[in-house]
């Protein structure tokens, strides 16, 4: 028996709830950024270990210790800049958008921004401002947000809240954020529809589901899914009462964790089972767990090929995904272990052109001069240029 | 002493492979082993640095620093311990210090500014009251009681393995989770009803 399990008023019931909720708290998104930022840096490292230790090591660390121990008040008072300054790291939370509490500050009450340029906010600052095409941008505290000249946002550090207006057809409207691309299609939600599923993801404002007179409400940042075997009929009922709510289902976070449990007793097969259910639709539950079946693949179920097959679908569903990146290191990682190298060159050349400003981008131009080094080739001549949605095997000359 | 790297050996490992062993692939340059040892206990850390108070602006690098200190340090892990303890370890200490640099900016930004330190941030990632409710009550404890508290309540460890990470006797351990326990039953039975009334309040009208 633990602590607090047998609650005796109300107070105890919700620490024990509040508790059991901190021990399932987790944030794969955050999770797979941390990666990307820990990878490279170990990159470094290893090359850092080259010889010359001892001496050098022991000189770093005395200047080192001196210049720390004069510097240590004024560190103290500049952190949060110095921070900002060596870790520009995008700090988007997932999967709302919405900034946490009232903005404590408020500077000029929307400019147009017009690229190129770029805005910071300070410790205490919040700002508003607009881009061309109507978009608003509420920037929290500690932001940086950047435009280019051709009028794309990219956020460099900090949290931003956006408010798109519809955008016109086939139009899209794109924010980067570190190796990701979020992209809007001018509406504040997203549907989608495979499998026997239907899938709802929220971004901004309160979407209802209707079916047979019930409804479910879903705010901004929840996803829900629901069997399609039957067309929700989505009619109102004619009395002004509200309808009972039906109980949401499992919150998709708590399903991948389920998976995880699976995964972590051995149970591949239920594992890969919710991931599929989770990888229907769109959003960012959808596209982390159609990366993930690829893991499972290939880290548990030791199938490689399956592997990147998967890696293959989640491209060609998700082009400029969240996870696009992460899903194309994996794929070279995968050829590699196989002893495809000529397979893995053609994956790391197309990253250095379809990631420029990826934090991986050394360690795969380190892997391709390697690789050409070691008298690998990619098998053309004249290597066609791949589309940024474009698998390496399309665009490579001769191959179908 | 040169690291020889190389990205990838065969076959594949699997999930059952022992931290012992995912330590030893490291060190010969194994990059899908260093993966798999990230996978399995960057969430706990994550879990773990963000109950311990880190903001959400500061946890993901907060999790950075600690993995790269390990990736740094795997070659005097001894085994002595499970590789989980001396992850914790690091962790748990790099939080200590972020929560007292934390501490003088708040106390020098109070001096020399004349501003009172800004409240705690909800997570916004964060969908239950009952979190925040939490959060708030071990934002109020001591440092030291907040990490036993977390370590045992929510990591689930056995007290051996957290007097060696917070570095105290078991004996220690149990009293520091027995006043902690002890101070967050008083807290939420006392004015913090009021924050739980309202945020139920809160979430009848939003429902």
């Amino acid at each position: 028996m633990r602590w607090l399990d047998n609650p005796q008023d109300e107070a105890e019931r919700w620490l024990r709830e509040g508790l059991d909720l901190q021990a399932r708290r987790t944030d794969e998104l955050a999770l797979r950024r941390i990666w990307t930022k820990v990878s490279d840096k170990a990159a470094e490292l290893d090359l850092q270990a080259r010889p010359r230790p001892g001496v050098a090591r022991v000189l770093y660390l005395f200047a080192g210790m001196a210049v720390a121990g004069g510097l240590a008040l004024a560190v103290a008072v500049l952190w949060p800049a110095l921070r900002a300054e060596e870790l520009p790291v995008p700090m988007l939370a997932a999967p709302s958008l919405e900034i946490p509490g009232p903005p404590l500050v408020v500077a000029d009450p929307e400019p147009l921004l017009v690229g190129p340029t770029t805005v910071r906010t300070g410790p205490r600052e919040a700002r508003s401002v607009r881009l061309k095409g109507g978009t608003r941008v509420d920037l929290a505290a500690h932001t940086t947000l950047a435009v280019d000249a051709g009028q794309r946002p990219q956020l460099q550090r900090g949290r931003v809240k956006l408010q798109v207006p519809r955008q016109e057809p086939g139009e899209t409207f794109t924010v980067a954020a570190g190796p990701y691309v979020i992209v809007v299609v001018g509406t504040a939600f997203e549907v989608g529809v495979g499998m026997g599923r239907v899938a709802v993801d929220v971004r901004e404002g309160v979407v209802e589901v209707w079916r047979d007179g019930q409804m479910v409400r879903l705010p901004a940042g929840h996803s829900w899914q629901g069997p399609a075997r039957e067309a929700p009929r989505a009619r109102r009922t004619a009395s002004l009462a509200a309808p009972p709510p039906v109980a949401l289902p499992p919150h998709p976070v708590d399903r991948f964790l389920q998976a995880k449990d699976a995964l972590a007793a051995g149970d591949t097969g239920s594992a890969l089972e919710i991931l599929e259910q989770l990888s229907v639709g769109t959003g960012p539950t959808a596209e982390n767990s159609s990366y993930e079946i690829g893991r499972v693949l290939r880290d548990h179920r030791r199938q490689p090929r399956a592997a990147l097959a998967a890696w293959g679908r989640y491209r060609e569903r998700f082009p400029t995904g969240l996870l696009r990146a992460e899903t194309d290191v994996s794929r070279i990682e995968t050829f590699l272990a196989l002893g495809d190298r000529r397979a893995a060159l053609v994956e790391a050349e197309a990253f250095l052109q379809n990631h420029p400003d990826s934090e991986r981008l050394p360690e795969m131009a380190r892997l391709v001069a390697r690789l050409r080094g070691s008298g690998i080739s990619n098998g053309s001549a004249g290597q066609a240029r791949q589309a940024p949605g474009q698998s390496p095997e399309a665009a490579a000359p001769g191959r179908r | 002493m040169t690291r020889q790297v190389s990205h990838m050996t065969a076959p594949f490992p699997g999930a059952a492979l022992p931290d012992q062993e995912l330590v030893a692939r490291c060190r010969s340059g194994d990059r899908v082993a260093w993966r798999m040892l990230y996978d399995r206990h960057a969430p706990l850390i994550y879990r773990f640095i963000s109950a311990l108070g880190v903001s959400p602006e500061e946890r993901e690098d907060a999790v950075q620093d600690v993995f790269v200190a390990v990736y740094r340090s795997l070659e005097s892990f001894r085994g002595e311990a499970q590789l989980s303890t001396w992850i914790y370890r690091i962790a748990a200490r790099h939080a200590g210090r972020m929560g007292r640099r934390r501490r003088v900016r708040d106390v020098l930004a109070a001096v020399l500014l004349r501003e009172p330190p800004p409240p705690p941030v909800p997570d916004p990632a964060e969908r239950a009251a009952e979190v925040h409710f939490v959060d708030r009550l071990l934002s109020k404890l001591s440092p030291k009681k907040r990490t036993v508290l977390v370590l045992f309540e929510v990591e689930g460890l056995r007290v051996d393995e957290i007097a060696r990470i917070v570095d105290c006797p078991e004996n220690t351990v149990w009293s520091r989770l027995h006043h902690a326990r002890s101070e967050m039953v008083k807290m939420a039975k006392r004015g913090d009803r009021i924050e739980r009334v309202e945020k139920v309040e809160k979430r009848g009208e939003a429902s």
